[in-house]
């Protein structure tokens, strides 16, 4: 029987060199890594949401209450900062919590600019300072036909308005989401014209109700609810109050906002809660309260009527929807 | 029951196993009522798609087995698509039926999903084998092409009430138009019986 000589039947250019095999074996033990917890994600992704909503937990204030706070019950933190509309990190409810909760936002400027007597582009967190905060639990009705009641923290935007001292011309206000396709994954798919604008006729935007938000839940604004900065307009469907607003633009004629470019005969400028006017395809009579079962009745302006319907009562709102 | 055929029905009933077993949980995540509808929703097109896909693979693969599996495939596809329907009835809107009638005739996808149920019902009551020696061959096929309503009809059932196109969505189209285009191509071109006399000049 031969022998065999393990040894002298390889060639040394055979012989793996040793860093080469080292690397190669740490490569394949990441991939390995890589792969069981994607895998351990992908079966237990609850899991991985449970660790994404922990973070930016920082509390903000002081702040005051308001007596434009409903007395219903809020919905919880989960809730509202795991359930979220936010197209520019996916289409899921729960994309943004997942893409958003580990994105940088800061440093962050606003800029805001048009038809005003003091412009300026300041940073974020400067321009907080200068406005006492209030909490205000607003309801906030989707367009979707699904409601939640949200603590937000912020100042009513009008206060913002008067420090810019707007020119008579400037009948509307206009506001622009960040463009960031890096930081926003989903800005890369154009389902809708980035970067998502919206806007608000000028006596809509100096209404009481009117706040831009900067927190929620006596935190400071979670990514994926549109930090740092963003718009509540309590009485109009969810999709007006634009989230991660980096300019606030006042100008003479009306905006072209993003849903009504992306589906002018289904979402409108005005976009006012209204049992009595259906969506093209869906009914608007009702909603689900998250965190009830069974649906409820939608209310006109979503109950903040008497703060708003002045503002429309010459106004078909079939027309102006 | 054979099986191969328990262990097919077993896997389909997975994702309903995984739905309860969440549920018991509590990870349902914040709206539980969308996980169900969704997730009932999208198995019960999942499993007509996989019904259509029955003849075409078979013929493919030649494994003839695969055709005793669409019963099974279909009734599973029922099942899920009622599921759907009392989540949607009894838990969405908790039986307020006047509520839910009140939504639904301003509401074009749920019309269409009602009636594509219905499409569905008269396939489950004739799937059993009484029922295919009641009806000729012929009748029972002829039956059973309801299933391409089904289709089409759970197809525009999802995309109307999407507010923008998602993947899935086309995904679902193109293999319902692919697996139905196969069978219309095949119609088109079967072969002409012989014998008959020529068509009049």
């Amino acid at each position: 029987m031969k022998k065999q000589r393990p040894d002298s039947n390889i060639k040394s250019s055979e012989i793996t060199d040793i860093d080469l095999y080292k690397s190669r074996r740490e490569v394949l033990s990441t991939m390995a890594k890589i792969a069981a917890v994607t895998a351990a994600a992908m079966v237990f992704p609850p899991f991985v949401r449970m660790v994404s909503a922990q973070d930016n937990e920082t509390e903000i204030g002081p702040f005051s209450k308001s007596s434009y706070s409903t007395d219903e019950r809020a919905n919880t933190y989960r809730d509202a900062t795991t359930y979220n509309n936010f197209y520019e990190f996916g289409l899921g409810k729960d994309d943004p919590a997942r893409n958003a909760s580990m994105v940088e936002f800061r440093p962050w400027t606003v800029t805001i600019e048009g038809l005003v007597r003091k412009p300026e582009t300041i940073d974020v967190d400067a321009l907080i300072r200068k406005f006492p905060l209030e909490e205000r639990i607003y309801r906030l009705r989707c367009v979707e036909a699904w409601s939640m009641v949200i603590p937000w923290i912020g100042f009513p935007l009008t206060d913002l308005v008067r420090r810019a001292e707007p020119m008579s011309q400037a009948r509307y206000v206009e506001f622009v989401c960040l463009h960031d396709p890096l930081r926003m994954p989903g800005q890369r798919n154009p389902i809708i014209r980035w970067p998502y604008v919206e806007g608000l006729r000028m006596d809509e935007a100096v209404n009481p109700l009117t706040i831009l938000a900067v927190g929620l839940y006596g935190k400071v604004l979670p990514n994926q609810n549109g930090a740092p900065i963003r718009l509540v307009v309590p009485w109009k469907y969810g999709f007006k109050s634009i989230k991660s607003i980096v300019s606030i633009r006042f100008v003479r004629d009306q905006p072209q906002t993003s849903w009504n470019l992306t589906a002018p005969h289904e979402y409108g400028f005005y976009a006012n809660v209204n049992p009595n006017v259906d969506h093209p395809r869906w009914s608007q009579r009702s909603e689900r309260r998250i965190g009830q079962l069974g649906r409820r009745k939608t209310l006109m302006y979503n109950g903040y009527g008497e703060y708003v319907a002045h503002m429309y009562e010459n106004m078909d709102l079939r027309k102006f929807y | 029951m054979r099986p191969e055929k328990l262990i097919i029905v077993t896997l389909c009933l997975l994702p309903l196993m995984w739905l309860v077993v969440r549920m018991s949980m509590e990870r349902l995540g914040v709206s539980p009522v969308d996980t169900i509808t969704s997730s009932t929703g999208h198995w019960a097109m999942r499993l007509i798609v996989a019904t259509l896909a029955v003849k075409p693979l078979s013929k493919i693969t030649g494994w003839n087995r695969l055709v005793s599996f669409r019963k099974s495939l279909g009734l599973l596809a029922f099942f899920y698509a009622t599921l759907h329907l009392l989540t949607f009835v009894g838990l969405e809107y908790f039986f307020a039926v006047s509520l839910m009638v009140a939504d639904a005739v301003r509401t074009p996808h749920i019309i269409i999903g009602f009636f594509t149920y219905m499409s569905m019902i008269p396939l489950a009551a004739t799937s059993t084998r009484r029922w295919i020696k009641r009806l000729s061959p012929a009748g029972w096929n002829n039956l059973h092409r309801l299933v391409y309503i089904s289709s089409f009809g759970a197809l525009f059932h999802y995309y109307l009430q999407v507010k923008v196109v998602t993947t899935d969505l086309i995904i679902y189209a193109v293999l319902v138009i692919v697996l139905i285009g196969y069978r219309l191509i095949q119609y088109l071109y079967r072969a002409k019986p012989k014998g008959l006399p020529p068509k009049s000049p």
